[in-house]
């Protein structure tokens, strides 16, 4: 009991810890990219800082929606964080929701966001809520069956059994195309349902585009600092659920200190290394058009319709 | 029961309890009866009297048919629940009139009713039974949750019919501030009915979901594909209920007050929140206490299935439901409770650590220069719009928009007329021929009503004699 209290402490620690330096490397690549020296990787957690000291600035139009939502947010984004293996490939809190409750702990907070939109009563907040809410219904099919193609796999739809299997190489498929297949929808959901280029911009205030910054547009103060951590959580999730799920190689699957050391190690420099793929990624495509965003999440859609078939034509 | 009359006692089955239920295409009738009803009778029909008709549905199916059936029985049941979720719920979303929009949830959720029931069907047949019994179980579950939370929240459109007098959500906003209690219970069936953690939709849901994800154990490649399609199919039609039910809070709730019965709206009286709150405080333990509410429907479908399957669905003690394996899956709905409580504590603390609690400043929202006015707000048409355009194929939508521009300039509008129509697609395509193909044979018979009394006396005359004919 004591044992599964610190893991989770310490397994929130790093979450918190590695969120805001995956946003800072995401800049820094793309300002590389661009030939600009760009912030230094840390730039985010000063942010944070001082977004933290800052006096928040409320609408007189809202309600206790808006100021409750960033908790709520913050708490369902990291409780969505705390069900996916970081470093250690059975997390004590795996008993408590499989891979369904992982993505509804992120809809809990998608919907609250939402209402915050609607709720200063300004025309950007309901644009932004109302992309939102495309986006969301667009990639959550497409997640759903990419997640139950590699639940497949490993005869189990408990993130902690899938990487625990998949680190000792148990139940891996000989054809590799259906982990392919779900590994590029997978990609796909990622990156729209973080925000990033080509589905939405974070870097961008221009009312034409963005979704996200929007609906978040009223936030100020120490609200924004929770709103802008739970974004960086989303992003830290989604990246180690990628991470661990098709190259969990390295996680401790023992409670050995060593090989916690190298977990923690080795989850460090694979999530780096997907930041630096979307720096790459948001560098080379421009932003879709909102009503081309359906196409590429459609792409998502069958490309996991497909490992769930290859899958079952390679079975049989 | 030869063969042939236990398909057509399935069929009609299907048809006659499937319209009391709504399934679609037999669901035309349900948005209109169901809003028409004063508010309080329209939570007992949406919540009550329909699932009478799921009542029925097992027991002739499970119980009168003896769970005996082939594969395509439970299949047509998993894609008419599949359709019925997924339409019920698009259509919801097109809805401004808060009391017709949660009647096309009732669609929706009997459709994932029958996403449960028919997965169990399917497993029925294969001779899966802890499977089948799983289905049942969550189809059960889900009934018995829709009751809950669609109860809850047409309390709640009622409250806010007696409070505006209008159901139209475009005159609604900043209800919130007027009506708190209401606004409260509003948003914990809200949440609920959009299957977020840790309310009771979402327990049923999962549960749902699990059934489906078994289907690899099926020895049928079709069905092995065609479950999981459901389940993403039940994936969307969640996050689209998501949706429906922010824009519903979001634009009655939220923001300014769209319109003078908005503005002038008080909280209803005591007795109308006391019955609110008790639906609202049922929704959340029918969540929080899954290991009570299982034992309870296994006694339902043991008898069905053959066998009990309570000691599989809830592990540690029954903090965990675990549907069939603790491997294959788990959920611990307190514990994730517990957990958002805590983590909302933990950011309070964060904000306290790092920040210390500076004082907030109140401020009217940014209008680009002018005070925000109701009219710049989203509306709830606007908030759609989007789904509407992506969807276009099944909403066949009509957009007509007048503009009457000012003599001098052709830039400048005087007025303008926008509206637009969703193609009832059922009605027109479905309902309509059947209607007019009665009408015809009607009118082709009216010639021999001729308005002589010695001619239908001759009818009379001749009906006997034929009719005696038959007697020798």
């Amino acid at each position: 009991m004591l044992q599964a209290i610190i893991l989770v402490v310490a397994q929130t620690i790093v979450l918190l810890a590695v969120s805001p330096f995956l946003v800072g490397l995401i800049r820094k690549v793309k300002a590389r990219l661009q030939l600009r020296r760009g912030a230094s990787v840390l730039q985010p957690y000063a942010d944070l800082a001082k977004l933290f000291r800052k006096q928040p600035v409320v609408s007189t139009t809202t309600s206790w929606i808006f100021t409750a939502t960033p908790y709520i947010v913050f708490a369902s984004t990291l409780a969505a964080g705390l069900l996916v293996p970081i470093f250690v490939s059975r997390t004590p809190l795996d008993f408590a929701g499989n891979i369904i409750a992982v993505v509804y702990l992120l809809a809990l907070g998608t919907f609250f966001l939402m209402l915050a939109g609607l709720d200063a009563g300004s025309p950007f907040g309901g644009m932004g809520s109302s992309r939102e809410a495309i986006v969301a219904s667009l990639t959550e099919p497409a997640m759903i069956l990419s997640i139950f193609a590699i639940a497949l796999t490993k005869g189990s739809t408990n993130l902690s059994t899938i990487v625990h299997k998949t680190a000792l190489l148990e139940g891996i498929a000989m054809d590799p195309s259906p982990y392919l297949m779900a590994l590029a929808a997978l990609l796909i959901v990622a990156l729209a349902e973080t925000g990033r280029v080509p589905v939405d911009n974070p870097a961008t205030h221009l009312e034409l585009t963005m979704i996200h910054e929007a609906m978040v547009l009223e936030y100020s103060g120490r609200y924004l600092a929770l709103i802008e951590w739970a974004a960086g959580l989303k992003l830290a999730v989604f990246l180690s659920l990628i991470a661990n799920v098709f190259a969990p190689w390295g996680i401790a699957t023992t409670l050995a200190p060593t090989a916690m050391g190298i977990g923690l190690l080795a989850y460090l420099l694979k999530v780096s290394g997907l930041a630096v793929l979307i720096g790459i990624l948001e560098s080379m495509f421009a932003k879709l058009r909102l009503f081309r965003v359906t196409e590429l999440l459609g792409v998502a859609f069958i490309l996991a319709l497909l490992g769930l078939l290859f899958f079952y034509i390679l079975r049989s | 029961m030869p063969e042939g009359i236990r398909t057509l006692v399935f069929l009609m089955a299907l048809i006659g309890f499937g319209t009391k239920a709504g399934i679609v295409p037999l669901h035309v009738w349900l948005p209109y009866a169901h809003p028409s009803a004063p508010s309080h009778i329209s939570a007992l029909m949406s919540g009550v009297m329909i699932k009478t008709a799921i009542y029925a549905l097992v027991r002739v199916y499970f119980d009168f048919l003896g769970g005996q059936f082939p594969w395509w029985w439970g299949f047509i049941v998993l894609v008419i629940g599949a359709v019925s979720a997924l339409l019920g719920v698009m259509y919801a979303l097109m809805e401004h009139d808060l009391k017709s929009l949660l009647a096309y949830h009732s669609v929706e959720n009997i459709g994932i009713i029958l996403l449960g029931i028919g997965a169990g069907m399917i497993f029925q047949t294969y001779g899966l039974t802890e499977f089948a019994a799983l289905g049942l179980l969550a189809g059960l579950y889900h009934t018995i949750n829709h009751a809950m939370f669609k109860a809850l929240l047409f309390l709640g459109a009622g409250s806010l019919l007696y409070a505006t007098h209008t159901r139209n959500m475009e005159e609604y906003g900043g209800l919130l501030r007027r009506m708190p209690w209401t606004g409260a219970f509003f948003l914990i069936g809200a949440v609920s009915i959009s299957a977020l953690p840790p309310t009771n939709g979402f327990v049923s849901e999962w549960l749902v979901f699990q059934s489906l994800f078994l289907s690899f154990h099926l020895p049928a490649v079709l069905l092995k594909f065609m479950l999981p399609l459901a389940a993403a199919m039940l994936a969307l039609t969640s996050v689209l209920a998501l949706t429906c039910f922010a824009k519903a809070f979001g634009v009655s709730f939220l923001a300014l007050p769209r319109s003078s019965h908005a503005r002038q709206a008080e909280e209803v009286p005591i007795t109308m929140r006391i019955a609110m709150g008790l639906l609202a405080v049922v929704c959340v333990l029918l969540g929080l206490a899954p290991m009570v509410v299982v034992p309870m429907l296994d006694r339902v479908v043991a008898p069905f299935a053959g066998l009990s399957i309570e000691g599989k669905m809830l592990a540690l003690d029954g903090w965990a439901l675990a549907p069939v394996n603790v491997e294959f899956s788990s959920l611990s709905t307190p514990v994730l409770a517990l957990l958002l409580v805590a983590l909302s504590m933990l950011g309070l603390g964060l904000v306290a650590a790092f920040g210390g609690l500076v004082k907030q400043r109140y401020y009217k929202t940014w209008g680009c220069g002018i005070n925000l006015t109701p009219r710049m707000e989203y509306t709830a048409t606007g908030f759609v719009q989007p789904i509407k355009r992506i969807f276009g194929a099944i909403y066949q939508p009509t957009v007509k928009l007048e503009t009457e521009l000012l003599e001098e300039s052709l830039y400048f509008a005087k007025r303008r007329h926008f509206e637009f129509h969703i193609e009832p697609v059922f009605q027109k395509y479905f309902y309509d021929p059947v209607v007019a193909c009665f009408i015809g044979m009607a009118e082709r018979l009216r010639v021999i009503q001729r308005g002589s009394l010695h001619l239908y006396l001759a009818y009379i005359f001749v009906t006997l004699i034929v009719l005696l004919l038959f007697a020798v």
